[in-house]
């Protein structure tokens, strides 16, 4: 079996589209990193006056000092963060300012973000997988898993492989093993090379045991401060590492499940780009967002690649009379769909017939 | 092969078809395009499942047999695929693990093949690289990699230079020994020497199986050779079947199909197997 995998393995990545693909998503990410954002680069100084609970006078001082100052260098705009910052977590504004969920009702804080942290650089490691994670192991999942199951039936493979001996559930388990490698390495790749640069452009990555609420993202949206999760940013970091991880596998399991059924590795793209890609265009990208669709958003497989929706703000649906978190929800519904297209996945190669 | 059909939508692409196959020997299947012939080995390979009948491997339902039954069988399909990214070497080692040959086993088998194929040089050259014919035999390899007990070739030796076929040629006639080989063709000469027996189908059923000599035999006196002019030749093809033609200095040598002596000149010829195969499927020239 394990010599199965390794050669299921070589098969996908030795695939001209996907180391190309990679090679360019990194030089993507690289050139964005170093030249996309104008933001801070190492500002632990600039924070250290104001580290710690927010007092009527550091308010005070932010605010004379956001009057005062300009912020279009990338120094001023970094001292600007800080007094928003201070401005926005101050007990006057947190008290004052009222975010409303989905259904209506008012959020509530259930952690404290009256305190100012130094943590831009996990505000960027977190950003790279809402914004590019998700996108990138789209793209490397859909060329390198697309052609799975659907190549060996259109180059003419498959009659070799279904009538040897380990040609059924053998294969397939080393395809989704080796698929299931592909797509950890992936990810991988990917945060270990985001981790590596925004390191090397910070010069440090401070903030990492500071709440998660605190945490800026996209520069000065603080996308997790009505979460209900007491987690540091370091954990978090680990928990949308995993969350993010276990998206694409689903992903993957869909687009193999795709792929057994698809006589084309173009129609088994087609198809598999339609089922993801176009929620996270219309949802995620455009913006579209009606009221009728919003189930579609809310439990498509982008969420879970993206993860930020998962833990930004208290959500509970009542399922059969059961309270249950969205959270909670959402991870049953893909593990079951992951049942479901595995199973369906072996049902599919073992059973299905071999006319050319 | 117990009464075997196979339907695809509307058409049966193998009607109710039984046989009976036995080790030691190379059996010939032999029949027009769109005969069966590639649905009835798909059926035995597994890889296509029959509509009704079952086929079994003594006494037992292969089907039931699953990866037993699978792990004893050899197939080189008509038309199929590499990957053109692996050597001929990788490739041979990749189909080793999926017919379930360890390490030490594979890294005998896959020397032997390529030695048994004439592709030792080419070994660590990416198949992209091979010529159709290199292909050809690489397939071949392949289906021999686990020694099987069954061996199902369908059309192997298309796109084999006359050399290579003779080769080949050898090769099934040694294997076929000890061991069931089935052999579908379309090219009469692969059979003429290393064929048990001939299995005979058209329009997905079986019209008859026998020795070559058998059935060359049943068509003695059938056979007949002469010499014509244009003329008699073209009012002779509206009556006859004729299976050879030969233009010489003093008119055309023809090979005709007739119960009885068709023109005076005629004379009794010894039946080939291209004349059977004219006999029984040239259905053109009987309309």
């Amino acid at each position: 079996m394990i010599r199965l995998t390794q050669y299921e393995f070589a098969k996908i990545i030795t695939r001209k589209s996907v180391y190309l693909a990679l090679i360019g998503l990194l030089l993507l990410l690289a050139l964005y990193a170093c030249f996309g954002h104008s933001g801070p680069l190492n500002g632990t100084t600039y924070y250290k006056p104001y580290e710690g609970a927010i007092t009527e006078e550091k308010v005070q001082a932010a605010r004379d000092q956001m009057q005062n100052q300009g912020y279009s260098d990338e120094k001023n705009q970094t001292r600007y963060g800080v007094f928003y910052e201070i401005s926005m977590f101050s007990p006057e504004s947190t008290k004052n300012f009222t975010r409303y969920d989905d259904s209506g009702n008012a959020m509530e804080r259930t952690v404290t973000v009256s305190e100012i942290h130094y943590n831009k650089p996990w505000g960027y490691l977190l950003e790279y997988i809402d914004q590019f994670g998700v996108l990138f192991m789209m793209i490397i999942i859909l060329l390198g898993l697309a052609p799975v199951f659907a190549e060996e039936y259109a180059r003419g493979t498959a009659a070799l492989l279904r009538s040897s001996k380990r040609g059924r559930s053998q294969v397939v388990s080393a395809k989704l093993i080796a698929s299931m490698l592909y797509v950890v390495l992936g990810v991988l790749l990917f945060t270990s090379v985001n981790l590596l640069i925004y390191w090397l452009r910070f010069g440090n990555l401070a903030g990492a045991d500071t709440p998660l609420q605190s945490v800026g993202m996209y520069f000065q949206g603080f996308y997790y401060e009505f979460s209900p999760y007491h987690l540091s940013a370091l954990q978090y970091y680990g928990v949308q590492l995993v969350t993010h991880l276990a998206g694409s596998l689903v992903f993957a399991c869909v687009v193999l499940c795709i792929s057994a059924l698809s006589s084309t590795s173009f129609v088994a793209m087609v198809i598999n780009v339609a089922i993801v890609g176009v929620p996270y265009l219309a949802f995620d990208v455009l913006n579209f967002n009606p009221g009728w669709a919003k189930w579609i958003e809310e439990f498509s497989f982008s969420t879970m690649m993206r993860v930020t929706r998962l833990f930004q703000a208290p959500a509970s649906y009542s399922v059969f009379g059961l309270e249950l978190s969205y959270l909670t929800i959402y991870m049953i519904i893909m593990a079951v769909v992951t049942i479901g297209v595995v199973l369906g996945t072996y049902r599919t190669f073992r059973t299905r017939e071999v006319f050319s | 092969m117990d009464n075997v059909s196979k339907k695809y939508r509307n058409k049966w692409a193998v009607k109710s078809f039984s046989l009976e196959l036995s080790s030691g020997g190379v059996y010939g299947l032999l029949g027009p395009n769109g005969a069966g012939k590639t649905t009835l080995l798909r059926m035995l390979v597994d890889i296509a499942k029959p509509t009704s009948g079952q086929i079994l491997l003594n006494g037992q339902p292969t089907e039931q047999m699953g990866d037993r039954y699978r792990s004893l069988l050899g197939y080189m399909p008509q038309r199929f695929g590499f990957y053109n990214r692996f050597s001929a070497h990788r490739f041979l080692m990749y189909m080793c693990s999926l017919k379930g040959l360890s390490v030490s086993q594979a890294a005998v088998r896959v020397q032997e093949t390529l030695r048994m194929v004439d592709l030792e040089q080419q070994a660590q050259h990416k198949i992209r690289t091979f010529s159709g014919g290199m292909r050809q035999r690489l397939g071949i390899a392949q289906a021999l990699l686990n020694d099987p007990h069954i061996l199902i070739l369908d059309e192997p030796t298309a796109g084999l230079d006359p050399k290579e076929r003779i080769r080949f040629r050898n090769i099934i006639g040694e294997l076929g020994r000890d061991r069931i080989v089935l052999l579908s063709t379309h090219i009469i000469s692969d059979l003429e020497f290393s064929c048990k027996e001939m299995i005979l189908m058209n329009e997905g059923q079986l019209i008859t199986r026998n020795t070559p000599e058998e059935i060359m035999n049943r068509m003695q006196g059938s056979v007949w050779k002469a010499t014509l002019t244009q003329q008699q030749l073209a009012e002779l093809t509206s009556h006859f079947k004729v299976s050879g033609l030969s233009y010489q200095a003093d008119g055309i040598v023809a090979r005709i199909l007739a119960k009885e002596q068709p023109v005076p000149q005629a004379v009794p010829e010894t039946p080939r197997l291209e004349d059977v195969y004219m006999h029984y499927f040239d259905e053109e020239a009987t309309s």
